[in-house]
């Protein structure tokens, strides 16, 4: 009879990627289990939002790494007997960084997931296949979770089914026609924020907006210049212009972007009644701009009295605006509506929303500038305010202003609480999925280590293989019928025509304008798209055309940087047109792919956001992308069997997942095949 | 009592944010406001339970336990409770588990309410079940079990029961004859009910009204009660011989039984070379995370409870986690009836049988 198999944790060489919601638990887990050499890496510190599942975590250590807090508060769960025996080494790193590399893999038997991004997801499974390490892979969103093994010979590899992008929005319906709250949260982070706030040249859509909507008669004189110099212009007005006082500036932008922006759009026939939509209306600037307590909050600066350094002045300028005019609840659909019954707040959300939004938007508005400005003279050069959803000015700001755009289009209203899980991606998180999660982790890993263990070919081998699982977890009752909240299924067969695992064998098409896109633009969509980390780019033709790295000479840097604003049918060795090869390759992931690109003109936008097609060989297009599944998410973000994917695989659910549509899949129970 | 929680201060609404996400303010205000009882601190079982609520934000949770640190069967320089052994090589001295879980659950969440009271599982009061919203107990022998069962029937009181021994745990509930529960999903907004029936009778229902394809749990857990009374709170098991006969002897379909096979090398295994620390801290984090939902779920009286049984393991039982429903072949059919304002239902439960049956897909294990 074979000895338990938890003894062969205690004689592993354990690496875990993660020390957030999951890894917190897997590594109590684990050294519970008596697992005694493990390296756990995580680049990120703790927020106070963590602390209601990441355990090992205290108020105390808010700021503090992960991974390095992470071990001593496992090693503390240990008997002083067992702690002595017991090695855990922290990294407060990137995975990504160069000394994890396949040599480091290597030595380990088995490495387990417990990340937030399907990005490092894909770069750990690389690392993996190149170093021949099987991988227990896991995820979780609210009460939904899932755990997964890639053991090479034995069942997929991660990427052997195509995991879901995130969402991209058309510019126009953000532009012109949003109709969901989503619409136009993006607005105000991805455009307005970006461009009021960004640092210095930042130009985004919204700049653009202008000059589009004047270029559309004159294409035949030369397009290229006129379109720079016009986003120069637009650009420049959503600056403060010499001596204009920031609390003015933000009333122009209110004027610019509520008011004369609207008017315009409305004056764009086809959009409306053709289309079934109904016009924007515009909004009375000229009633809330004179509000004493408005200017007195914008004007307001919290640091300590005595010092007038930059810095101080950059630490004055964080807290809410919001809360110092008396709006302070996160939760209100609309303001003074503090009633948790279901029915009053439907009654709120319906009523028409008082001036407190234009408010927040001129107060938080003026003080977010002012720290941009204070930020920027303190480190002389204007790298601007980056958009955090931990950041009360911000989050307020998005808020208001969406709300603001949401009024003009007859959008609901959103609480600052949603509209902050929206813009900041925030994905549904609780302790006990992670802790069920971590549990059927480690049942995974003593399978998989004893399969590793066992000798190629033999019995006991074949025996572990059949024995590993994926597994979903479910909330009961998730779907009448099945009595199951954790599931078990057989692991996927390998793609043979994966093109991660697959030896290349699948054909990856892009099909673009070749006349249009530059190499820069490929190169940094591929790079994406592909979830590379340093890429390497060429064809046949022309030799190395791209590449990323700290180690390319001065020349190099300056010849790739003349190719990559190239249009790509311009460049050398006959360009990058229909029909061309283009080779790519990663060091770092031990990686290579083969893409061939498609020359196609004028995609519509509306239908192809990313102006291209993207064609996996027997792949499946993303999840994410379908319309159905927006849906499904926008209602409860947990509606796990309304996505309606007509295959049977999951979407990987993430932890604090980084982009804003995949965090939301289950099983519907029925697919699940079981074993 | 505390008076009634009715709004989330702001290091609540910081704190919970990511998990307001997922059941809201008035589900977290719920369980602000419950109390819990959580029975033997020596249950690893009990301390993930225990740390998923905690963490959850529960009003308060008080720890019922009396055993000494130092206790010859629970040596204390040799324990998986991880929550007992932190709280051990702190600076405070603590000498009861009970003591040094409370200590450790306060540590892991300042926004409850942790307290200590120093007596055994078999003495347990009315007096101290008095304040409780519901109770929890956990990895006691079948004994005390049974007591906690008709203490807390007695009282009407909804409770869980749990134990896990090696690669098998299960999990027992019994929130009364009639529980109210706001339906989700489909039933979102609708007043519905169901009936739940105590420990005794749930373990001595009748084989002829259990779904067709009940977990293989089930009649194993039937046949360690009788035949290794404190399998669940000492690991000890007299006779695996005997536990083996047991099981052969239910009333039911092969199919539904674990093989001997697999239940010899559980015993033999994983829980008797490791007795009395023979619970799995793997097993224990997904059936305390399930057990925890549950106790959420109640105390949110959102969405249709649980159980009455769960079961989870590895060989014994697939690997599959399972909800069941046990009731005694006494019950009769019944009808329910309420309204409220412009509203009204009417509930009927029939019978068991085609309650929780697998679908085509399912295969039968």
């Amino acid at each position: 009879m074979s000895p338990p198999a938890t003894d062969l944790l205690s004689s592993s060489h354990l690496l875990m990627v993660g020390a957030g919601g999951i890894g917190c638990e897997l590594l109590k887990t684990l050294v519970i289990a008596k697992a005694t050499r493990i390296h756990i890496i995580d680049l990120d510190t703790i927020d106070v939002s963590n602390l209601n599942r990441q355990f090992l975590f205290r108020n105390k250590h808010v700021g503090m790494s992960k991974a390095i807090v992470a071990r001593e508060a496992a090693l503390a769960f240990l008997p002083p007997a067992r702690r002595d025996q017991c090695s855990i080494t922290a990294h407060h790193a990137n995975i990504k960084q160069p000394e994890f590399g396949v040599e480091f893999f290597k030595q380990f038997d088995v490495v387990l997931n417990g990340l937030d991004n399907v990005d490092a997801r894909r770069h750990v499974n690389r690392l993996c296949l190149a170093a021949r390490v099987p991988l227990v892979e896991s995820g979780t969103t609210g009460l939904v979770g899932q755990v997964t093994c890639h053991v090479r010979g034995v069942s997929a590899c991660y990427e052997c089914k195509p995991k879901p992008t995130a969402k991209a929005y058309p510019v126009c319906t953000l532009r012109n026609t949003p109709d969901k709250p989503i619409h136009t949260i993006v607005w105000a982070k991805d455009m307005l924020f970006k461009q009021l706030f960004g640092g210095d040249g930042v130009v985004t859509d919204l700049a653009e907006a202008e000059n589009n909507n004047n270029n559309t008669n004159n294409e035949d004189s030369n397009p290229q210049e006129e379109q720079t110099n016009a986003d120069d212009v637009a650009a420049k007005f959503f600056k403060p212009e010499e001596g204009e006082q920031p609390y003015d500036f933000l009333v122009r932008v209110f004027r610019r972007v509520f008011v004369d922006d609207i008017v315009k759009v409305n004056g764009m026939d086809d959009l409306w009644e053709k289309q079934g939509r109904r016009r924007p209306v515009t909004l009375p600037v000229d009633r809330y701009k004179s509000n004493d307590a408005v200017k007195k909050t914008a004007s307001a600066n919290d640091a300590k009295e005595g010092e007038s350094s930059p810095d101080n002045e950059v630490l004055g300028l964080s807290a809410s605006a919001a809360a110092a005019l008396g709006y302070d609840d996160d939760h209100a659909v609309s303001f003074g509506c503090k009633s948790s019954n279901a029915d009053a707040k439907e009654k709120c959300a319906t009523a028409p929303p008082p001036d407190h939004d234009a408010h927040v938007f001129l107060a938080s508005g003026v003080r977010l500038l002012r720290r941009k400005l204070a930020l920027a003279s303190s480190r002389g050069s204007d790298d601007g305010v980056a958009f955090d959803k931990d950041d009360a000015l911000a989050t307020e700001f998005v808020t208001a202003a969406s709300n603001l755009r949401s009024r003009c289009y007859g959008i609901p209203r959103q609480s600052v609480f949603n509209a902050k899980g929206m813009a900041g991606n925030i994905v549904h998180a609780v302790a006990t999925t992670n802790a069920i999660v971590a549990g059927l982790i480690v049942a995974e890993a003593r399978k998989v280590l004893r399969y590793v263990a066992a000798a190629e070919g033999s019995d006991e081998r074949a025996a572990v293989a059949s024995k590993l699982r994926d597994t979903y977890v479910v909330p009961f009752p998730q779907c009448p019928g099945s009595k199951y909240c954790i599931q078990p299924t057989s692991p996927e067969e390998a793609h043979a025509g994966c093109y991660v695992c697959g030896g290349g064998a699948g054909g990856i098409t892009l099909s673009l304008d070749t006349n249009v896109w530059t190499l820069g633009e490929l190169a940094s969509f591929l790079k994406k798209k592909l979830s590379m980390h340093l890429p390497l780019l060429e064809t046949d033709e022309a030799g190395q055309l791209y590449e990323e790295g700290d180690d390319l000479d001065e020349d190099e840097v300056e010849r790739y940087e003349t190719l990559a604003k190239k249009r790509l049918a311009e460049l050398p060795g006959d360009g990058i047109v229909d029909g061309t090869t283009v080779n790519l390759q990663d060091l770092s992931q031990d990686f290579n792919v083969k893409v061939v690109v498609r020359h196609v003109a004028d995609l519509d936008e509306e239908e192809y956001p990313e102006l291209c097609i993207w064609d996996v060989e027997g792949g499946i297009q993303p999840v994410a992308n379908a319309p159905a599944q927006e849906e499904a998410e926008k209602n409860d973000g947990n509606g796990a069997s309304a996505a309606g994917d007509d295959d049977d695989d999951l979407v990987m659910i993430d932890e604090d997942i980084e982009v804003l549509t995949e965090n939301v899949q289950a099983p519907p129970a029925k697919k699940a095949r079981r074993v | 009592m505390a008076a009634k929680i009715t709004e989330l201060s702001a290091s609540e609404k910081k704190v919970y944010d990511r998990q307001l996400r997922v059941w809201g303010v008035d589900t977290q205000l719920r369980l602000s406001n419950a109390s819990l009882l959580l029975v033997n601190a020596t249950s690893l079982l009990a301390a993930e339970t225990a740390k998923n609520l905690v963490l959850a934000g529960v009003g308060s949770l008080t720890v019922v336990d009396n055993t000494p640190l130092s206790s010859p069967t629970r040596p204390a320089s040799n324990t998986n409770n991880y929550l007992v052994n932190a709280a051990s090589s702190s600076s405070d001295s603590h000498e009861t588990y009970g003591s040094a879980l409370a200590a450790s659950l306060q540590e892991l969440n300042p926004l409850v309410r942790v307290h200590h009271v120093c007596t055994s599982a078999s003495s347990l009061s009315a007096d101290t079940l008095a304040g409780a919203t519901l109770v929890a107990a956990f990895g006691l022998s079948t004994a005390d079990f049974d007591s906690i069962s008709r203490l807390c029937r007695a009282q009407s009181k909804p409770y869980y029961l749990g134990a896990s021994a090696g690669g098998y745990a299960f999990w027992f509930s019994d929130l009364g004859d009639e529980v109210q529960y706001e339906g989700d999903g489909k039933e979102a907004g609708r007043m519905l009910s169901k009936r739940f029936v105590s420990l005794k009778d749930a373990l001595a229902a009748d084989w002829a009204s259990m779904p067709r394809r009940m977990t293989k749990g089930y009649a194993l857990l039937r046949a360690v009660w009788t035949t290794a009374p404190e399998l669940f709170s000492t690991g000890v098991v007299p006779d695996v011989q005997g536990v083996l006969h047991a099981l052969a002897s239910q009333p039911c379909k092969e199919t539904l039984k674990s093989s001997a096979e697999n239940v010899r090398a559980w015993l033999n295994d994983e829980v008797a070379p490791f007795a009395p620390e023979c619970e799995d801290i793997a097993i224990c984090s997904v059936v305390g995370g399930v057990l925890a939902n549950e106790v959420l779920k109640s105390i949110s009286r959102k969405g249709e409870p649980a159980g009455n049984f769960f079961f989870y393991g590895q060989d014994l039982v697939a690997s599959q986690g399972a909800v069941e429903k046990a009731y005694s072949s006494s019950n009769n059919p019944y009808y329910l009836g309420a309204s409220a304002g412009g509203y009204a239902f009417w509930f009927s439960d029939v019978g068991d049988e085609v309650q929780y049956e697998g679908d085509g897909k399912q295969a039968d294990w």
